[in-house]
């Protein structure tokens, strides 16, 4: 892409590579392969500068050094350094020139994170990261244009960072607990932050006119205000086209309205022409959707990397199939203090229902995952099984109680200790309850209705 | 994160980015992309 002088900037603000300790060697072995994948994929994509997260240091110092010499992009920290010479590990900063602009992008790594460090790799340490940050974009601005920060501090540390620090022009968060997504600007810096694990790319378009150092962005609110008036014009103008298409009616009172709706939009768009001589810039996540078309090198990748995952887990899987239970005696194993009493013993007075059900994808769904390379994500359990996050949490299949495989009467209905009597049992399952599973992400073509009949559960013959 | 439909959507952003520039050009503007991800975490292939 670079060799091609296009003109886009690929940047990571860290915790690129682990989740969580990998407890487990097989889990350790598993994460190593999603490193190299990782790597190999950014390679491709052709990262310009990805930050040091906490998370990519859980294994190491030497083993991020080892990961960067693979990796054709440089890692970036200004604030971790070696505890004796103080000096970096790592590159502080780098200077990309795009459209004859110099960006100067360092990274920031959050020092509250330290004693853990020091810990696990006692030569590290991490400096306070605003007066790093103060010293560094002065340094960097007599030579760049535009200053990006690539930071883990998390969201209240950014917005002081902005508070403090007027040299910088953008800061791309990431880091601490949140899981929200952030659009803000502090101090006329804007701050950007997705949600965590990758389901989006965030994008920011850059438009200038006046490029003459201090570059301010005369864009603001009133700018952005218009687009979103626009934007729902065109919206509602879409809505009622459709709805008269469905219809098959040109009723007046609808076309009355899309004419109006028409007419403002075409005045609304010449007032943002008029705006268009300033400097500005547009920030837009873009969710990575199953709708998009794969890379096929890079799903090469990800298919090698599923068919190696796959051989860490699937032996193990092999044994536990055959320990089928008879109906009695699976019965009696269910720990008498366990909330959920298995499809099983729903079966004693719900048999019909029980034979529809064992017919269901639902019956079948924590097998679909061990049948799947991606079955050792414990995250997919959780809509995979029965129980998970209530009577414990599930991390492989093989964890899930014998009682419990699979998405069961009690994963909708309730827990049924008590019933029939003063148990919970939800007689009906309603749309939110089937939506906890299938969200719009993993089950497009979701619809209650005909979900329904598909789950057996109505059928009582 | 689906590393295999991060690449199309660049390559996307990639022309729709070429195509402002070139319809910029006429007022020499200077027209760019940042494109970022934070907390990737490790994921290479959600649920689903």
């Amino acid at each position: 892409m670079k060799k091609e002088g296009k003109k886009v900037l690929l940047l990571d603000t860290g915790n690129l590579l682990f989740r969580k300790p990998l407890q487990t060697e097989t889990k350790r072995r598993d994460a190593l392969l999603r490193v190299d994948l990782l790597i190999q994929s950014y390679n491709e994509m052709g990262y310009d500068a990805v930050n040091i997260g906490e998370k990519d240091l859980m294994m190491g110092l030497k083993f991020l050094s080892d990961v960067g010499q693979k990796a054709k992009f440089p890692f970036v920290s200004a604030n971790l350094v070696d505890k004796k010479t103080g000096k970096v590990i790592f590159k502080p900063y780098v200077i990309k020139e795009i459209g004859g602009l110099r960006i100067g992008i360092f990274g920031l790594l959050d020092d509250a994170f330290s004693p853990t460090l020091q810990e696990r790799d006692p030569g590290l340490s991490i400096l306070e990261p605003l007066s790093t940050s103060k010293a560094l974009a002065r340094s960097l601005r007599e030579n760049c244009d535009l200053i990006v920060v690539l930071s883990q501090l998390g969201e209240s540390k950014d917005r002081k960072l902005a508070r403090e620090n007027r040299e910088i022009d953008l800061i791309l968060g990431g880091g601490g607990e949140s899981k929200r997504a952030v659009m803000e600007r502090v101090n006329e810096i804007p701050i950007y932050r997705l949600e965590p694990r990758g389901g989006y790319l965030g994008r920011i378009d850059y438009s200038l006119v006046y490029t003459k150092k201090p570059i301010k962005f005369l864009i603001s609110s009133e700018r952005d205000e218009l687009e979103k008036r626009l934007e729902r014009l065109i919206t509602r103008s879409i809505q009622i086209k459709s709805d008269m298409a469905k219809s098959g009616k040109q009723e007046e009172m609808r076309i009355k309205e899309l004419k109006f709706l028409e007419l403002k939009q075409k005045e609304l768009e010449k007032t943002l022409i008029a705006l268009d001589d300033k400097n500005f810039y547009r920030h837009t996540p873009i969710p990575v959707q199953l709708s998009v078309k794969d890379d096929l090198k890079i799903i090469k990748a990800v298919e090698m990397y599923r068919a190696e995952s796959g051989k860490l887990y699937k032996p193990k899987l092999a044994a536990e199939a055959g320990k089928e239970l008879p109906e009695k005696e699976m019965i009696a194993r269910i720990p008498k203090e366990s909330t959920f009493v298995g499809a099983i013993s729903c079966k004693k007075c719900h048999e019909v229902n029980y034979r529809n059900w064992l017919k269901t994808k639902h019956a079948k769904a924590s097998q679909t995952i061990v049948a799947s390379p991606k079955y050792s994500q414990e995250e997919c359990l959780v809509c995979h099984s029965t129980g998970d996050g209530k009577i414990g949490e599930y991390v492989t299949v093989e964890e899930i109680p014998f009682y419990l495989q699979g998405v069961q009467c009690e994963a909708c209905h309730g827990e049924g200790k008590g019933h029939p009597g003063k148990g919970k049992i939800e007689r009906k399952v309603t749309l939110g309850a089937c939506r906890n599973c299938h969200t719009k992400d993993q089950s497009p073509t979701f619809n209650y209705m005909a979900y329904l009949e598909k789950i057996g559960c109505k059928i009582t013959k | 994160m689906r590393l295999q439909k991060v690449f199309p959507l660049l390559i996307c952003i990639l022309i729709s980015n070429l195509t402002f520039t070139s319809m910029g050009q006429s007022t020499s503007k200077v027209q760019f992309s940042l494109v970022y991800t934070n907390d990737v975490l490790g994921e290479v292939e959600p649920c689903g």
